[in-house]
């Protein structure tokens, strides 16, 4: 805080704090134990409910083989086509438990029993502006869903739009990593008026930026039969051929030398990009990235953060980053009265998970309508309740999930999710914000009499050992 | 391939499934009408699968755009020291020949087999009876169809046998190798994709067509035989201890037989002013904010007031120079630094330079 403060004054610690409070992954570990715990238990008491979701649940249905031989990795399934094929959206608490994964102990008993990472509890913004983009899901032909990107049903028909997908490597796994390329490719697309879009020319790699970091150096390749450091033999096998005699080569080694005064000009002509500020490039309709919400805005940001040429208050460059960055923050993050764009950012891991979640639903619908066209099969069986469990069985066998039983619990917890929202401050407490907040628990089809009784989760019991 | 990927689940054009998890077939459910329906309608199921698109029918191939994403998605990972070698170009010659022609290195690897391979591992059934492989292979499949992928597992709590297994792309089937000569067999088909991918013989520019035949783009210089390790089996890290062992074995073996002293505490202290001279303060690698850090005695201690640390420093720390600076030097320091400890006659002189000075520390 030292040097946010000696550099930045109050004005940097502000877009800090702003910056903290939008990461995609919030870092308990910076609050006292306390505060963390208390923060922990409201996510896991409300927001994501463990003990209810066991009670009136069981357990995850979804098993994953785990590296660690003492827990299960498991995560519920859910049925999303309806609240699609009917334009609400998916619900936003529903959209993380998609992203959950549980770690349940072995000789499982209690509810403790079952983790959550406490490093990846959703941010709310990011859960808002993909509630906003899942309102945007058509559903055509037999129940196949699209429009994942989000364009306007109406207003974008016909138009082109431009999509920038980019990518990150780091250094390392662990969270003091940093980004030693960045890559960006351009599409563009017209919007088509059942939801689908066609693409116009091919995707086109836009930019591609190396930086050398001898953090990977305690690892070396060979090459020629010589030992050379890991950084280079990776720039120089992702480079091409020629990479040593290009330009591009010779900036990347030099990229964090310097107090890395070319990584932020590197860093500030992607964050042009970003924001459709490079006429070559022109204006920007959706960034999107695979997983890039729960790391790669994270890793940029903690890259850019780390030279010390962007704390340098005469490095030109460096300012105009900073502005960049605070520009971006806002757009993807920031208050929507603000101007955020709600389908900017976008993270296509939750799109695929979405998609491979309606599969899985699809899947298991036809497994079931195979079974009851030709009821033979149950001719030995005379009990209805386990004709049904049988053929659900079957389902899951293909599906991956068996359906033990259907109970809406996310209505009742609208309020229970916003009130402690509000209370931790989150958001903030003022009139204004809590009414666009309510958007995001809103149910706008608060009419219909089949809401309560409406199957939103289906769920699931596996054999725990 | 993300952008791409992105277009197509857009379109709702892709689907996407996981394969089921290993072991999980339903002859492990105990339930006896659970298999019974399971027997009965599996034809029917699979056919109305089929007939969506959730299953691949057998005759059905994937279009080369597909099965050149897929080959790059099985191989893909990110480098870092901490992850697989990627590519096996990037090996020591003696990490490349452990690795490829040592049984116990091969067991570290996964291939990505075509069907013919496949075949010959596995046998074809006639008559009740398995066929025995009659020929050795012909060097590394060509093109991109691969239909699954071979690997070593060992015993375990759960699959009592070990021994290589073949995995199926299209159903995630997981099918021991159980003829006599597996393990030679598999590790023959192992060295020879391993050396045709090192020797580039199969470099090539790839036009990639989508499944109505429009050519989508070309790649160049495709390693196709590289496509086909999946993972090599070892870190970057371990390939670097590796080679530092390695060596250090290699001068041993000429020492042979000459008395290992005692650890004493003289030894001990001998060991920590050495790896201090190469690796720590003491090193001219070493960055001088960090021995100004060090000389106030708060990098590691507690910050007492007037002594907390300059913005410049706290730059300094973040990325990360002083401390991994003093390696950049690689295997050449390393061994120094190991010849060094020999020669104070020091024991253990065999082991890597990161094992030596975590016991140092």
């Amino acid at each position: 805080m030292a040097a946010i403060e000696a550099t930045s004054g109050s004005k940097g610690l502000e877009d800090e704090i702003f910056d903290f409070i939008t990461r995609e992954k919030l870092d308990l570990s910076i609050f006292t134990r306390e505060v963390s715990n208390q923060l922990y238990g409201t996510y896991r008491g409300s927001i994501l409910p463990v003990n209810e979701l066991l009670t009136n649940f069981g357990f995850p249905g979804l098993s994953f083989p785990s590296d660690n031989a003492y827990r299960h990795l498991a995560r519920y399934s859910l049925d999303l086509l309806e609240p699609i094929k009917q334009g609400r959206g998916i619900n936003p608490a529903m959209l993380s438990i998609l992203r959950t994964n549980f770690n349940i102990k072995e000789f499982a008993s209690a509810p403790e029993d079952l983790s959550i990472g406490r490093s990846t509890l959703r941010n709310p913004v990011s859960l808002q502006n993909l509630y906003a983009r899942t309102q945007r899901l058509r559903v055509t032909g037999e129940d196949q869903v699209v429009n994942y990107l989000g364009f306007d049903p109406i207003a974008d028909v016909g138009k082109t739009k431009t999509i920038l997908t980019w990518d990150t490597e780091t250094t390392g796994l662990t969270s003091d990593a940093r980004i030693r390329n960045v890559a960006l490719v351009k599409r563009q697309v017209r919007v088509n008026a059942d939801g689908t879009t066609t693409m116009i020319g091919g995707p086109e790699i836009i930019m591609s930026k190396h930086f050398r970091s001898d953090m990977m150096d305690i690892a070396q390749a060979y090459r020629d039969g010589k030992p050379i450091p890991l950084s280079i033999q990776t720039m120089l096998s992702e480079m091409g051929p020629d990479a040593e005699v290009s330009d591009a080569y010779r900036r990347a080694i030099a990229s964090f030398e310097d107090g890395g005064k070319l990584a932020v000009e590197d860093f500030r002509d992607l964050l042009r990009a970003f924001m459709g500020r490079d006429a070559s490039i022109g204006k920007v309709d959706v960034l999107e990235g695979h997983n890039s919400l729960a790391f790669d805005i994270d890793k940029l940001g903690d890259t850019i953060k780390s030279l010390p040429a962007y704390n340098d208050p005469g490095n030109e460059a460096a300012k105009e980053l900073k502005q960049l960055w605070r520009d971006f923050t806002k757009k993807r993050a920031g208050s929507i009265i603000g101007g955020r764009d709600l389908y900017f950012a976008q993270d296509t891991l939750d799109s695929t998970k979405i998609a491979m979640e309606l599969d899985r639903a699809a899947i298991r619908k036809t497994v079931e309508d195979v079974i009851e066209k030709d009821s033979s099969v149950f001719d030995d069986i005379q009990d209805a309740a386990t004709r049904k469990s049988l053929k659900s069985q079957v389902a899951e066998y293909y599906s991956r999930q068996i359906v033990n039983r259907s109970r809406i619990v996310w209505d009742k917890k609208r309020r229970v999710i916003r009130k402690s929202f509000c209370k931790h401050k989150f958001f903030g407490s003022s009139r204004k914000r809590r009414k666009s907040w309510s958007i995001v628990w809103h149910n706008p089809n608060k009419r219909n009499p089949h809401w309560r009784s409406r199957r939103i989760i289906e769920l699931i019991h596996i054999r725990v050992r | 391939m993300n952008s791409y990927i992105s277009e197509y689940v857009n379109n709702g054009q892709l689907h996407i499934r996981r394969f089921p998890t290993v072991g999980s077939n339903f002859g492990s459910v105990d339930d006896n009408a659970f298999q019974q329906i399971l027997r009965k309608k599996q034809d029917q199921i699979n056919k109305a699968l089929q007939q969506k698109h959730f299953l691949r029918g057998a005759e059905e191939k994937y279009s080369q755009f597909a099965s050149f994403m897929r080959s790059r998605i099985r191989k893909s990972s990110a480098i870092t020291p901490v992850t697989n070698v990627a590519d096996v170009e990037g090996l020591s010659q003696e990490a490349f020949d452990y690795l490829s022609k040592n049984e116990f290195g091969r067991k570290r690897i996964s291939i990505a087999v075509s069907a013919k391979e496949a075949t010959d591992l596995l046998g074809t059934k006639k008559g009740g009876v398995t066929s025995q492989m009659t020929k050795p292979f012909q060097g590394a499949a060509e093109g991109l169809d691969r239909i699954g992928s071979v690997f070593y597992q060992e015993p375990s709590r759960t699959n009592k046998i070990g021994g290589y297994f073949f995995k199926s792309y299209a159903t995630g089937e997981v099918k021991r190798i159980s003829r006599p000569t597996a393990e030679s067999d598999v590790g023959s088909l192992i060295e020879q994709k391993m050396t045709a991918a090192r020797a580039k013989t199969q470099l090539t520019n790839l036009d990639l067509t989508n499944a109505d035949g429009r050519v989508l783009g070309t790649v160049q210089n495709v390693n196709l035989a590289s496509n086909d390790i999946i993972d090599i089996g070892i870190k970057n890290i371990q390939h670097t201890e590796f080679n530092e062992i390695f060596r250090g074995v290699s001068k041993a073996v000429t020492k042979v037989g000459t008395s290992t002293p005692a650890i004493t505490g003289d030894n001990i202290a001998g060991i920590s002013a050495i790896s201090d001279r190469f690796y720590g303060l003491t090193s001219a690698n070493v960055d001088p904010a960090f021995k100004d850090l060090a000389d106030k005695g708060i990098a590691f201690g507690r910050v007492l007031a007037g002594q907390e640390l300059t913005s410049d420093e706290v730059n300094r720390l973040n990325v990360g120079r002083p401390l991994v600076s003093s390696t950049t030097a690689g295997l050449t320091k390393a061994e120094a630094y190991m010849n060094a400890v020999a020669e104070a006659g020091l024991p253990y002189e065999t082991m890597d330079a990161r094992s030596r000075l975590a016991r140092s520390s």
